[in-house]
C-alpha cells in the first residue's frame, strides 16, 4: 500500500529523515513512536507530499508521489490526514468542513456530501453540532470532526499525526475511540502517538525512531515487552515508568 | 469675506476640483487595486524570479516619494516619448502604481497571516491550490486585509493632492487658484481640508460597514 524507499529529508543543514526504508501493506495500523524531534511527524507528513523529500521514493499503491505532479491531488483524496491542532476551517460551519472536499473535487454531489456528512456525524455522535462553527467546539469534538472531514473523501489510508497531544486529557478518549473503530473497520494508518497504551492495544506494528532514523520495528506486543535496541529500552522506560 | 460666501463664489473652481480629486481617486485605487492584488501573488509565487521582481518593485515604489513619481512619470513621459503626456493621465499613471505596492503588501500579509495548517488541511483533503486560496485562505485573509485596505484608500485619496504639483486642476489645485485670486491665504484652505476630510471619513465609514458585515457572519 505505502512503500517508503532510502528517503532522506534535510530541514536547510538539518538531517531530520535518514534513509528509511518502510512497506506497508493494506489494512495494517501503525504507530510510530519516539522521543520528540526523532522526525516521526516529518515521515507522515512525507507521505502525502506536504514536506517533500530531499531525495528517496515513496509510493502509494504503486505511485511514486514524488513524479505525480498534478496527480498529486488525486492521490491526497485516497490519503486522509488528521493534524494536532485540527486546522478546522474556521469559516465554515462543521456540515461544511465535511463537504467542502468532496464537493470540490467532484467526488460527490452537494446532496451525497450532505448525506455521508451526517452519516459521519451521527458516527461520531455529534450530529447536533453540524451547524456550529468549530471555534465553539472542544478540542475533542474539533478532533472527531476532523477525522470525519478526512473520512468523508473515503480514504484508503489515514495519517494520524499526534492528533491527541493537543486536547485536554478527558477529551483524549473519544477521539482514541473513533480511531479504534476505525482501526477495526480496516483501514490502513499511520499513527504518530505518545499514547503508548493505544500504541500496544490498536496497533499491528510499532516503528521505533530516534535521531531521524527506523531503529526498532516488530509487533506492537514484542516491541513493548521485549525491546531490543538500547535506545528502545531507554525511551520506553522513560514513558511507560510514571 | 467669510468661508461660506468663499466657496460659494468659487463654487465652480471647487465643484471641478472635486471632480477630478473623485475621479482620480476612483481610477487610481480600482488600477492599483488590480495591480497590487497581481503583484501579490507573484510576491508569492514559488518562482524566484517572480518574487524577486515584485518585492523590488515594491521596496522601490515605497522607498519613494509620490511627489518625485508623479514628476517621473509627467516629464518622463515626454523624455523618453518626445510627446508630452496628459497631466491626468501622468497622475493616474503614478498614483495607480503607487498604490499596487501598498496594496500588494497589504493582500500578502493577509494571505499570509492565516496559519499555514489551513493549506495544508486542505491540501491534504486533494483540494487544489487554486481552490484551497478561493475557498479557504482568502475568505479569512479578507478580514485582514479590509481595514488595512481602507487605510490605504484614505492615504490614496489624500495623495492625489499631489496631481496638483504637476498641475491636475483637482481640489488643492482649485485652492491655490482661489488663495491667489481672492488675495486669501487661509480660507481657501480650510475649505479644501473639510472636504478632503468629508470625502475620506465617508469612506472610511463605508468601509467600516462592510467590515461589521463580514464580522456578523463569524
Amino acid at each position: 500500500m505505502i512503500k517508503v524507499e532510502n528517503l532522506n529529508k534535510f530541514f536547510g543543514d538539518k538531517h531530520v529523515l535518514k534513509d528509511i526504508n518502510l512497506q506497508i501493506n493494506e489494512g495494517e495500523v501503525i504507530s510510530l513512536i519516539g522521543p520528540s524531534g526523532s522526525g516521526k511527524s516529518t515521515l507522515i507528513r512525507c507521505m502525502n507530499y506536504l514536506e517533500e523529500p530531499t531525495s528517496g521514493d515513496i509510493y502509494i499503491k504503486g505511485q511514486n508521489i514524488a513524479k505525480s505532479g498534478k496527480e498529486i491531488d488525486k492521490i491526497r483524496q485516497n490519503v486522509g490526514m488528521v493534524f494536532q491542532h485540527f486546522n478546522l476551517f474556521p469559516h465554515k460551519t462543521v456540515l461544511e468542513n465535511i463537504t467542502l472536499a468532496p464537493v470540490l473535487t467532484g467526488k460527490l454531489s452537494k446532496k451525497e456530501a450532505e448525506k455521508k456528512a451526517i452519516e459521519l456525524l451521527e458516527t461520531m455522535d455529534l450530529l447536533e453540532k453540524k451547524d456550529a462553527y468549530p471555534p465553539s467546539l472542544s478540542g475533542g469534538q474539533k478532533q472527531r470532526i476532523a477525522i470525519a472531514r478526512a473520512l468523508a473523501m473515503e480514504p484508503e489510508i489515514m495519517l494520524f499525526d499526534e492528533v491527541t497531544s493537543a486536547l485536554d486529557p478527558e477529551m483524549i478518549g473519544e477521539v482514541l475511540n473513533v480511531m479504534k473503530e476505525l482501526a477495526k473497520s480496516g483501514m490502513t494508518m499511520i499513527v504518530v502517538t505518545h499514547e503508548m497504551a493505544y500504541a500496544k492495544q490498536v496497533a499491528d506494528r510499532v516503528i521505533f525512531m530516534a535521531d531521524g532514523r527506523i531503529v526498532e520495528e516488530n509487533k506492537a506486543v514484542d516491541l513493548f515487552e521485549n525491546p531490543q535496541d538500547p535506545r528502545t529500552k531507554e525511551f520506553l522506560s522513560k514513558v511507560l515508568d510514571y | 469675506m467669510n468661508i461660506i460666501e468663499l466657496f460659494v463664489q468659487y463654487k465652480s473652481y471647487y465643484l471641478l476640483g472635486i471632480r477630478i480629486t473623485l475621479l482620480l481617486s476612483l481610477f487610481s485605487l480600482v488600477i492599483g487595486s488590480t495591480l497590487g492584488a497581481i503583484l501579490s501573488i507573484l510576491r508569492l509565487s514559488k518562482s524566484k524570479f517572480l518574487s524577486f521582481i515584485s518585492t523590488a518593485y515594491i521596496e522601490i515604489v515605497r522607498g519613494t516619494p509620490v511627489i518625485v513619481q508623479i514628476a517621473l512619470v509627467f516629464f518622463g513621459s515626454y523624455v523618453v516619448t518626445g510627446v508630452q503626456m496628459d497631466k491626468f493621465l501622468s497622475a493616474l499613471i503614478a498614483l495607480s502604481l503607487n498604490c499596487a505596492a501598498y496594496v500588494a503588501e497589504i493582500i500578502r500579509s493577509g494571505i499570509q497571516s492565516i496559519d499555514k495548517g489551513q493549506t495544508e488541511a486542505s491540501r491534504s483533503l486533494g483540494i487544489s491550490s487554486g481552490q484551497t486560496m478561493r475557498h479557504i485562505i482568502l475568505p479569512q485573509a479578507i478580514k485582514n486585509i479590509l481595514p488595512a485596505l481602507g487605510n490605504e484608500f484614505v492615504t490614496l485619496i489624500k495623495e492625489t493632492s499631489i496631481a496638483s504639483t504637476i498641475g491636475v486642476a483637482d481640489l488643492m489645485y482649485a485652492s491655490k487658484i482661489v488663495q491667489s485670486s481672492s488675495f486669501q491665504p487661509f480660507n481657501p484652505l480650510i475649505i479644501v481640508a473639510v472636504t478632503y476630510f468629508i470625502i475620506t471619513f465617508t469612506l472610511s465609514r463605508l468601509i467600516g460597514l462592510f467590515e461589521r458585515r463580514l464580522a456578523q457572519n463569524d
